[in-house]
């Protein structure tokens, strides 16, 4: 169900994670995303895979919980998956039909699959421990340098900020209206699209409404709590490395010198 | 003719770390033309039991039989069923969505297969039922006031001509004035119509003057299946579930607690009234 | 001076049809008098409509007065370099507790207002830990306020204002979403920041039970104040308020038909306990 969506959402366990500068973590993210695209061999794998489930292990975030955000992506992976499967040409293993599914094939779906995994709980774990508060108080800071070009870095840190804590409100209410419209006879399982579409205007129409009223009360109640825009505001958070921030970024590094060093053996 | 829940249970995000019992195994019988309230504070799972009752959600174990039938069975026909069950949520911007009020509650109809005619007919039968004025059929639902969204949300449903309308808090969040016009709506609903009537609320107020019977749902569970009189007559207990019990049944068991002789069981104004005059003039 | 002057305020909707041209004018307030001072606890009264949540916009310089004028700890309202200060003085609590959380845990959140005051970080904490503290959420502090209940939310929105510092704060509705459970949670809250902290407290409601205890009741109807005093002026006056559609607290009901069957009981009775004593008293 739409409900089961858990990625980007924060999952407080007070770990180690939780407490570190969400600029590492950030940084982190993205070391490690670079990290899965720079190795060949089954060794960058393995480096990969044990880094992942170490952070796994140390962020405290149940694992059944974090792999219930891969449910949702598993359709689009299944489809990747299959086009990897069948048209990646080399030696037939077996054929289905028309379709021929050679060793190449079954290996490139592997490693695809893996990477995927991999990037996606990499990311997730960072989603699980920083709040979306922390994460946008980061990327103001990480992009900070490009307001000297004019560019709105505070405005739209908030907004996404506001969009990340607005989006399991929204799709809970997506729930109760496609069931108000069920309950008056609706029909979203039907098979034929243009039907199908058409099911969607009576869903879509409340939801932007209430998205609408939502955005207005919520505006209202930021001004009468004398938000007004990111001049003269203090943070109660103020972004400052401390020894175990330096001490992960130094895990960073020396974890993406052993995936380069274990990739090209 | 009525609608059996027969050792319902339904877990919510079963097998993960947030995996909540909503409703664990509740049985009761909702009779033909009954007005029956549903009460029970926030999370106590009443509004998980009511979506089964039109298999919007389906239980993990147990089953809800209408008419005899079990709705959870593979061939039963579930449109036919919403048709029949018909359930208002909460809130009607939930639901509101065409251009015009006459529009949106020829949704309902048109879903189950009716004609644009036999559907419009429906639909203004169902919105003079609860009272739309001719001039305001063609009114944007966005318009509209609280109580009277409200009560086109209730129009959208009753045009499918339901034999059993359930109503999730309707009167949450109206003024007394907008709370008033929907509880007389409903009453005259069922005189009217006579459809049998489920009211679910977390405020006592709302079904002690009107509803026969009482189901009370604590903590996923049933723990009253009785007359209102007889429920709020666990005065102790409906405080400890976080629900309230009618003021002035409370100035009886004030009085009697000191001695006087007088009967609790009266929780209407005119009921209480009546007895403190009774005791008076002994 | 009073902490709220409001003086003859009028604030009109222009009304337009589908192709926006004026369609009439509809008078939200309507020449409102209002005097309001510290440390009180006030309540207004009345239906959806009748201009009670406009009035709580201008005491927040969300609306500026069209005529007449507001002064909230003798600042003009209406005055642009006032704007602030007038907003940290009298914080707003909305209806929809979900609408008006912006932190993504309770700390977070209640801090929102202090870092927009630019207050240290050091100082934001002690904020927010006492404000917690005061509305009983402190425990609750590390928890996501989408996890948490009404009536808990209501509490968090509170603390958000409270660790503001605010010498008033207006609350627009605040118990009409919630279960019993959590209205009775929410006003015993309201009454602790008005005994304890002596704030001064501005309940906008139509539920007759919670505003018993105020020091003042106010009724709008249709833009206007129709009635004012003390609750229980307020409510021997049943007649007049079910003429504007409004309900009496239940208690107050019974003993105003009982006394028209002629059981001699003083009007204006608030209580069950009041109600019982003078029961007793005739028995």
């Amino acid at each position: 169900m739409i409900k089961d969506i858990t990625l980007g959402q924060y999952y407080p366990s007070g770990s180690i994670l939780h407490k570190l500068d969400p600029r590492v973590k950030v940084m982190g993210a993205l070391i490690y995303i670079i990290s899965l695209f720079i190795f060949k061999g089954k060794l960058g794998y393995i480096a990969t895979t044990a880094f992942l489930i170490f952070l796994i292990m140390i962020s405290l975030v149940p694992f059944s919980y974090m792999i219930k955000g891969l449910k949702t992506i598993i359709i689009f992976m299944v489809f990747t998956a299959l086009i990897n499967l069948f048209m990646t040409p080399g030696e037939p293993v077996f054929t289905i039909w028309k379709l021929t599914i050679s060793k190449e094939g079954i290996e490139v779906t592997a490693r695809m699959i893996i990477r995927l995994i991999s990037l996606i709980l990499g990311t997730s774990i960072m989603t699980f421990t920083t709040t979306p508060n922390q994460l946008t108080d980061a990327l103001e800071r990480l992009f900070r340098p490009l307001k000297i070009f004019r560019f709105p870095v505070h405005e739209i840190a908030m907004m996404m900020s506001i969009a990340l804590s607005f989006i399991p409100i929204l799709v809970e209410e997506l729930d109760i209206i496609m069931k108000a419209q069920k309950a008056r006879g609706a029909d979203f399982d039907d098979k034929r699209f243009t039907k199908r579409v058409k099911a969607l205007i009576p869903v879509l129409v409340p939801l932007f409404v209430s998205a609408f009223r939502r955005a207005n009360d919520l505006a209202l109640a930021m001004d009468s709590r004398c938000y007004r825009g990111g001049d003269g505001r203090t943070k109660m958070r103020p972004l400052v490395y401390h020894k175990k921030d330096i001490m992960a970024y130094l895990i960073l590094l020396l974890y993406l010198a052993i995936v380069i060093v274990m990739g090209r053996l | 003719m009525s609608i059996i829940v027969d050792h319902l249970t339904y877990i919510y995000a079963k097998d993960t770390a947030y995996e909540t019992r909503a409703v664990d195994d509740v049985s009761f019988v909702i009779n033909d033309g009954e007005y029956l309230g549903i009460l029970g504070a926030t999370g106590s799972g009443k509004s998980t039991l009511i979506q089964t009752l039109n298999a919007l959600l389906i239980p993990d174990s147990g089953t809800v039989y209408f008419d005899g039938k079990d709705i959870f069975d593979k061939d039963y026909d579930k449109k036919e069923l919403r048709g029949n069950v018909g359930l208002v949520f909460q809130y009607p911007e939930h639901q509101l969505f065409e251009t015009d009020v006459f529009t949106d509650v020829c949704y309902g109809p048109k879903n189950l297969g009716l004609s644009q005619k036999d559907a419009e007919l429906r639909a203004y039968e169902a919105l003079k039922l609860v009272g739309f004025k001719d001039e305001d059929f063609y009114q944007s639902p966005f318009d509209l006031s609280g109580g009277e969204k409200r009560k086109a949300a209730i129009a959208g449903v009753l045009a499918m001509k339901p034999r059993v309308l359930i109503l999730d808090e309707p009167t949450a969040g109206l003024d007394p004035k907008g709370r008033w016009e929907i509880l007389e709506l409903i009453k005259k609903i069922r005189e009217e119509t006579g459809i049998t009537i489920l009211l679910v609320s977390h405020s006592m107020d709302d079904v002690a003057e009107n509803a026969e019977r009482l189901i009370v749902m604590y903590k996923s569970h049933l723990v009253f299946d009785d007359s209102p009189v007889n429920v709020f007559s666990h005065y102790e207990k409906m405080k400890e579930i976080g629900l309230d019990v009618p003021q002035v049944m409370q100035v009886l068991l004030e009085l009697k607690r000191r001695g006087f002789p007088v009967e609790t069981d009266r929780i209407t104004l005119n009921d209480v009234k009546s007895e403190i005059l009774r005791l008076l003039k002994r | 001076m009073n902490l709220i002057e409001v003086k003859k305020l009028i604030y009109e909707y222009i009304r337009r049809d589908k192709d926006g041209n004026v369609d009439g004018i509809t008078t939200a307030i309507d020449k409102v008098d209002l005097d309001i001072s510290q440390g009180d606890f006030v309540a207004i009264l009345g239906h959806n409509g009748s201009g009670k949540s406009t009035l709580a916009k201008h005491l927040n310089a969300i609306y500026f007065p069209e005529e007449g004028v507001v002064y909230v700890d003798g600042k003009d309202t209406s005055d642009p370099k006032n704007i602030w200060d007038v907003r940290q003085t009298t914080g707003m609590v909305f209806q929809n507790p979900d609408n008006q959380i912006i932190g993504s845990i309770v700390e977070e959140d209640v801090g929102f207002g202090p870092e927009n005051m630019g207050i240290a970080p050091e100082e934001i904490w002690d904020r927010v830990e006492e404000s917690l503290e005061a509305v009983g959420m402190y425990e609750h502090r590390e928890r996501s306020p989408r996890k948490l209940s009404g009536g808990q939310k209501q509490r968090v929105a509170i603390a958000g204002i409270v660790a503001m510092k605010p010498k008033c704060i207006v609350l627009d509705e605040p118990t009409a979403m919630l279960d019993p459970k959590g209205r009775a949670d929410v006003i015993r809250t309201i009454k602790k920041l008005n005994r304890e902290n002596s704030i001064t407290i501005i309940l906008i409601t139509h539920n007759m039970e919670e505003v018993v205890d105020a020091d003042k009741v106010y009724v709008m109807d249709k833009g206007r104040l129709v009635m004012q005093g003390s609750p229980r002026e307020i409510f021997s006056q049943v007649d007049e308020l079910k003429e504007i559609r409004l309900d009496v607290p239940q208690i107050t009901e019974l003993a105003y038909e009982l006394n028209k069957e002629g059981i001699p009981l003083p009007k204006g009775i608030l209580s069950r306990e009041e109600l019982v004593e003078e029961l007793c008293r005739l028995l």
